[in-house]
């Protein structure tokens, strides 16, 4: 056969935020010719190729906005997008319980586009609430097919590929839908008719209405009412409204949303989640490190079996898969964080957090948005880091990253405690947990009036948003996320951590010989000066230089340096002889905030793909631990 | 025509009609293409507590805005 190959076929798919953009992408990844996925490198938009009657058909999900032109980071994204890979279809996602809107979107993009399909969101809400959609009026009405019946995700993806093969090889010449404006915009349209033609931006007219819109604003208020007015009338003619009267996602806010309970509940929807994440997955991590430590024991003897040099043993068994062993002790907590995630974001519930916690949030500098990432960093800050991606404005999105990175995660609790055990009674030891707390709290607005020196915290930073009704979401559309979420992560951090492991392993191995003698000791006693502020020794030092590779890794590397044994007691007991309480809570203090681990600081330049920002966190965090440590040290020397 | 206040301003559950947007080109951009057109029934569900942000119910749908953005909303009585 001798069949000439077709070039593929780019489909956008826009829609409204919270139209279920998403819903239908999983859908169509349903679909067993998926060929391939990516993403942008610099960006959240991904494309998803699949086969079709040997086509190659890419569907690229862009992030969700109310019109064109808008100055929003996601307006300006899809903008952009929209702009450099002209599509050749723009599929239009409606939300019938939200029907205005979208139409009002989808209007503005019949005007721009001439190949345009629409698919036709929750419909089996609105059968649910009695209310009656008539999609073939809708195709009559603007010409454009709609494809309805997103039940729960389950379009059929075949016959939405056959629509968009129909419409790119048709060869009826499509025309733009017009809408009539008022006289003096018209006016002005035909007198500047022919500066504009049509292009792959969009149709001449749709260029000179944005240039109108851009140029006046009164022009701009009359342009997007006209086409509100026309959304209305097509809303009313395709459902007959009946949706009056209290729905049930009302109902659940009055609890949810009330002003004295909301506030309550929601800590007790959170701490719920924490509780969870932490006693399911203890028992799954637990098994995955005595995997590892079996792997390791294992490759340890059957390469010695076959004669294999010692040292390149112990690089792979000490530094590769112990430190791959230690991360992947967080997967289970990961992947259950990951889903609970999906779950407090497609439920809905996130957006009520925010509305709840906006005032205290905008008080402290931050935007109640924010109060997601700081809540989900102490689960383990890379997720607070991940999380931030909520926050759509360069001000509100820095501070969250930087923040969630002082957030006391797991792993820091865990050793804080070992410590503040040792060294205190119970309520010197609960005040000196609480003073560290506080002092990290206090920190974070510290940082978040610092970044606003720097980034503008007016503009675009707007709040604005809708309050979507409640959702169900499926197990299997929960399941796909969570873990898409969690291998991704898994598939960034990999290079890193070999890399960190064997540099560690590296610096605590040579020179060959004695622990005492090797690099990293080296390092310590080089920068015990700048410890003397704080009245840290070398031995804490090193152990704070292990623990930028992995916090928790702290405990571990004092009982080396101290020449403790394995049982922990052992360790407390040593540690209590060698170091006064006063340097412990220094060591404490330096310890909590002095730069978050490894994996946080590759996640932020993931996030952010600024060197900057990490380069900025981590020494702003050296310099406030070297400080605080210094002055608590000195003045706590000189008082005690 | 009535005088036009601030949404702000408006008592719970209390329907207006919008007169006009005010505020920054973006915010002002933002809020028309979200449907706060002159014209357009709204009225506020429910505040916050410590009064900020607003819930307010538009076109069939609940929408959050700071009190800030909420003060660019002029109303009037509705017709």
């Amino acid at each position: 056969m001798n069949e000439q190959k077709k070039p593929p076929v780019a489909v956008a798919i826009i829609g409204n935020p919270n139209v279920g953009k998403s819903v239908l992408f999983n859908a169509i990844t349903g679909a067993s010719q998926t060929i391939g996925n990516w993403c942008g490198k610099t960006t959240d938009v991904c494309t998803l190729a699949v086969h079709y009657k040997n086509r190659e058909l890419h569907f690229t999900d862009l992030p969700g906005i109310y019109g064109f032109g808008g100055h929003s980071p996601e307006e300006i994204l899809v903008n952009d997008f929209l702009r450099d890979e002209p599509p050749d279809v723009v599929l239009v996602v409606l939300d019938v319980m939200n029907l205005e809107r979208s139409l009002y979107l989808l209007l503005e993009t019949l005007e721009r586009y001439r190949k345009v399909m629409v698919v036709l969101n929750k419909v089996d809400v609105a059968r649910e609430q009695d209310l009656a959609v008539y999609h073939d009026r809708l195709e009559a009405e603007l010409q454009a097919p709609v494809l309805p019946e997103m039940v729960k995700g389950r379009l059929n993806p075949q016959e939405l590929f056959g629509t968009v093969i129909d419409m790119v090889d048709s060869v009826t010449v499509l025309r733009n839908h017009a809408i009539r404006y008022a006289e003096k915009i018209e006016r002005q349209l035909s007198e500047q008719k022919d500066s504009v033609t049509d292009s792959s931006l969009g149709s001449a007219r749709w260029v000179l209405l944005k240039q109108l819109e851009a140029t006046d604003d009164s022009l701009q208020t009359e342009i997007i009412s006209t086409r509100y007015n026309l959304a209305e009338d097509v809303a009313a003619r395709i459902m007959a409204h009946r949706l009056t009267g209290e729905t049930i996602s009302d109902r659940i806010d009055r609890w949810v949303l009330h002003p004295v309970l909301g506030g309550p509940l929601m800590l007790l929807a959170f701490g719920l989640v924490f509780y969870l994440t932490f006693s399911i997955s203890r028992p799954a991590s637990e098994w995955l490190a005595e995997l590892f430590d079996t792997l390791g024991i294992w490759l340890e003897t059957s390469l010695a079996a076959v004669q294999f040099p010692a040292l390149v043993t112990s690089m792979l068994v000490d530094g590769v898969i112990k430190g791959v062993g230690a991360a992947m002790g967080f997967l289970p907590q990961m992947a259950l964080f990951f889903l609970f995630y999906t779950l407090i974001q497609d439920s809905g519930y996130m957006v009520r957090v925010v509305f709840l916690v906006d005032r205290v949030m905008s008080a402290l500098g931050m935007n109640g948005k924010t109060f997601l990432p700081l809540v989900l960093g102490c689960s383990c800050n890379v997720n607070g880091v991940l999380a931030s991606r909520i926050l759509s404005s360069p001000y509100d999105r820095t501070v969250a990253i930087l923040i969630s990175s002082y957030a006391p995660c797991p792993a820091r609790l865990g050793v804080m405690v070992f410590l503040v055990s040792a060294f205190f009674t119970s309520t010197a030891a609960t005040l000196v947990m609480l003073s560290l707390l506080g002092i990290s709290l206090g920190l974070m607005v510290v940082v978040a009036y610092i970044v606003s020196l720097f980034i503008s915290r007016s503009g675009e930073g707007s709040f604005i948003m809708e309050l979507p009704p409640y959702q169900r979401p499926t197990a299997y559309g929960l399941f796909k996320s969570a873990s898409l979420l969690t291998i991704n992560f898994m598939r960034r951090i990999r290079n890193v951590i070999i890399a960190a492991s064997i540099v560690m392993w590296t610096l605590s191995t040579f020179p060959l010989g004695a622990f005492e003698d090797s690099y990293i000791v080296a390092i310590g006693k080089v920068l015990e000066p700048v410890g003397q502020i704080m009245g840290l020794n070398w031995q804490l030092i090193v152990a704070l230089l292990f623990g930028i590779a992995a916090k928790e890794s702290v405990l571990s590397s004092l009982g080396i340096i101290y020449h403790a044994a394995q049982d922990s007691g052992n360790l407390a007991e040593i540690l209590t002889h060698s170091i006064s309480p006063l340097t412990a809570f220094t060591f404490l203090l330096v310890y909590m905030i002095y730069t978050p681990c490894v994996t946080t600081l590759i996640t932020m330049y993931n996030e952010t793909r600024d060197w900057r920002i990490v380069l900025y966190g981590a020494a702003g965090s050296f310099i406030s631990a070297i400080v605080l440590g210094g002055i608590v040290f000195q003045v706590g020397h000189r008082l005690l | 025509m009535d005088k036009q206040i601030s949404l702000d301003s408006v008592a719970e559950q209390q329907e207006m009609q919008i007169t006009e947007i005010t505020g920054s080109r973006a915010q002002r951009t933002r809020m028309l293409q979200m449907g706060f057109t002159p014209g357009t029934r709204v009225r506020i569900v429910r505040r916050a507590p410590m009064h900020d942000p607003v819930e307010v119910k538009l076109r069939g749908t609940s929408i959050l805005l700071r009190r800030d953005e909420c003060q660019n909303v002029k109303v009037a009585e509705a017709e």
